[in-house]
């Protein structure tokens, strides 16, 4: 499958979910993206197939009192898109080397 | 907890979602404020995150083709009555109301001939000769006409005397007066004059016809949109308006009305006569109004209830309530829109009251008989190939397990019902709660 050619904005949102970064207030914060650009990205990533979603374990979110959220992961596609856009913005990649990885 | 007016953001926003995806989209978004303002974040910052919830919903909604479900619940008989009546009340002004400056308003009415459901106003002049002669009124007669793309009044001499206009500037019409005298309003005077201090006595120009001006209205009358008036010659067609005596109720007058006039008139054309007043009827919109959105919560506390028959009727009586406040709403005396409204109102009454019947059983229709919730889960069944033992149909299930309606495509078959019993009440619990 070939590389899905990404805007500088939709690839900071793969490059987030791709180091860790997986619900969508978490994306936001990262990117430092608005919320009503963040959450139609993602959709759009999704509709792609760069990226999944899927819902949290009900156990823990009720652990935690707290209804359960959606969070997004990349997929195959996502990281060979996330990769061919790096190479086309160089600033991104120098970003996402110095970007922590986000543990949960 | 997500801050109220973070959730009324989500769900003015939810609106534009397509609905299957809606309850998991509201899901998600209040998830995340919800465990943003665990974390502490402010209610400036969940207010700015809330709003991008409208692109969100916008953005899922262009990507989802035009699908007729969607359109379902508007067309639902309680937000399409209430819609339709706002807005033609609207269109009406009716909600806006003019009340028309006139010194004697209280005592003007205005004369109304009912006849097989329509209302004549246009009056028989052998019973407005007769008429005149009744001690309690004192009648002005007027015609409304246009002359290219300016609206004018045609008025007996009185008609200034008896609606009670205030000091104008020059003077108002007399007997006396040629065809061509006339009385201009502040607006056209402000409009058409360009607000000339020396216009009396000068002549203007409508449509090719000179007239002279004899006098100027004050700002604040208005009648029928007319730009002015002139005085009434040869009309066959006339309009009258009444001013009742001090003491004389609309009542009495309407009931000494009707009484001659069912003595001057053929039985078989005669419908009743009544004398509206020029008021607005503000109060009693809004108190229709009122109303209607009451017995709107009643059809719902009915819905809880589950009792069909009551429910359909309820909703057949909600739906005609609204039709009818609209309809009063919109029988105006003094408005833009009168003529029109005064041939429209009749058949548009009556188009939407089949409407709203119309939409409430065949919205009862998609209903469970037993519980009154929408049949869901459509299932494709049958070929058409093969006709006769295996008809091409759908069949729908009650959400709570209580039956199945069978809807044929085939024509003249109809619609079978088939209720369950308890069992499969228990497995539709169980697929619910799983």
């Amino acid at each position: 499958m070939s590389a899905v050619a990404l805007s500088y904005t939709a690839a900071s949102i793969l490059l987030a979910i791709g180091t860790g970064y997986r619900y969508g207030f978490d994306v936001m914060d990262m990117t430092g993206l608005p919320s009503g650009t963040v959450y139609p990205a993602l959709r759009r990533l999704e509709k792609s197939g760069l990226i999944a979603s899927e819902w949290e374990d009900e156990e823990i979110a009720q652990r935690d009192l707290r209804p359960s959220r959606k969070y997004y992961s990349i997929t195959m596609a996502g990281d060979d898109s996330l990769e061919a856009a790096l190479s086309r913005y160089p600033l991104l990649e120098r970003l996402s080397s110095q970007l922590p990885q986000k543990s949960e | 907890m997500v801050p109220l007016v973070c959730r009324l953001l989500i769900v003015l926003a939810s609106l534009a979602v397509p609905g299957p995806a809606r309850k998991a989209w509201k899901q998600e978004w209040y998830a995340e404020l919800s465990y943003r303002q665990r974390s502490g974040a402010s209610l400036r910052y969940l207010l700015r995150s809330s709003t991008g919830a409208f692109r969100d919903a916008s953005w899922l909604r262009s990507q989802t083709p035009f699908d007729f479900r969607f359109i379902k619940a508007p067309l639902r008989i309680e937000s399409f009555a209430v819609i339709a009546a706002l807005v033609i009340c609207l269109w009406t002004s009716a909600l806006f109301p003019v009340r028309p400056e006139f010194s004697h308003l209280d005592r003007l009415v205005r004369y109304d001939q009912h006849f097989m459901g329509a209302v004549n106003q246009s009056i028989w002049p052998p019973l407005l000769t007769n008429w005149r002669k009744l001690p309690d009124f004192e009648i002005t007669t007027y015609r409304i006409r246009q002359l290219g793309p300016v609206r004018f009044g045609k008025v007996s001499p009185n008609f200034f005397d008896v609606l009670g206009v205030a000091e104008p500037a020059g003077r108002l019409l007399m007997a006396a007066d040629n065809p061509h005298t006339a009385v201009i309003t502040y607006r056209f005077w402000q409009t058409a004059l360009h607000s000339d201090p020396r216009a009396i006595g000068k002549s203007f120009q409508a449509n090719g016809q000179t007239f002279t001006i004899a006098g100027r209205l004050g700002p604040g009358f208005a009648f029928n949109g007319c730009s002015f008036f002139v005085p009434l010659r040869n009309e066959t067609s006339l309009y009258a308006i009444a001013l009742l005596k001090p003491g004389v109720s609309r009542q009495a007058a309407e009931a000494e009305l009707n009484k001659m006039t069912k003595s001057m008139v053929p039985r078989w054309r005669y419908g009743g006569i009544t004398l509206e007043s020029l008021i607005s009827p503000f109060t009693l919109t809004s108190c229709f109004m009122a109303a209607a959105i009451a017995f709107l919560g009643i059809a719902y506390l009915l819905l809880r209830y589950r009792k069909i028959a009551l429910f359909t009727g309820a909703r057949i009586a909600v739906g005609l309530l609204a039709v009818t406040a609209m309809n009063l709403a919109t029988a105006r005396p003094i408005g833009r829109f009168f003529w029109l409204l005064s041939l429209l109102q009749f058949w548009v009454y009556i188009g939407l009251c089949s409407a709203v019947v119309y939409f409430v059983l065949r919205d009862q229709r998609s209903r469970c008989p037993i519980c009154l919730e929408h049949l869901r889960m459509p299932v494709p069944i049958g070929s058409w190939s093969s006709l006769i033992l295996d008809r091409p149909a759908t069949e729908y299930m009650c959400p709570s397990g209580h039956g199945a309606l069978f809807v044929s495509e085939a024509l003249h078959d109809p619609n079978q019902w088939t209720e369950f019993d308890e069992s499969w009440r228990d497995l539709f619990a169980e697929t619910t709660t799983n």
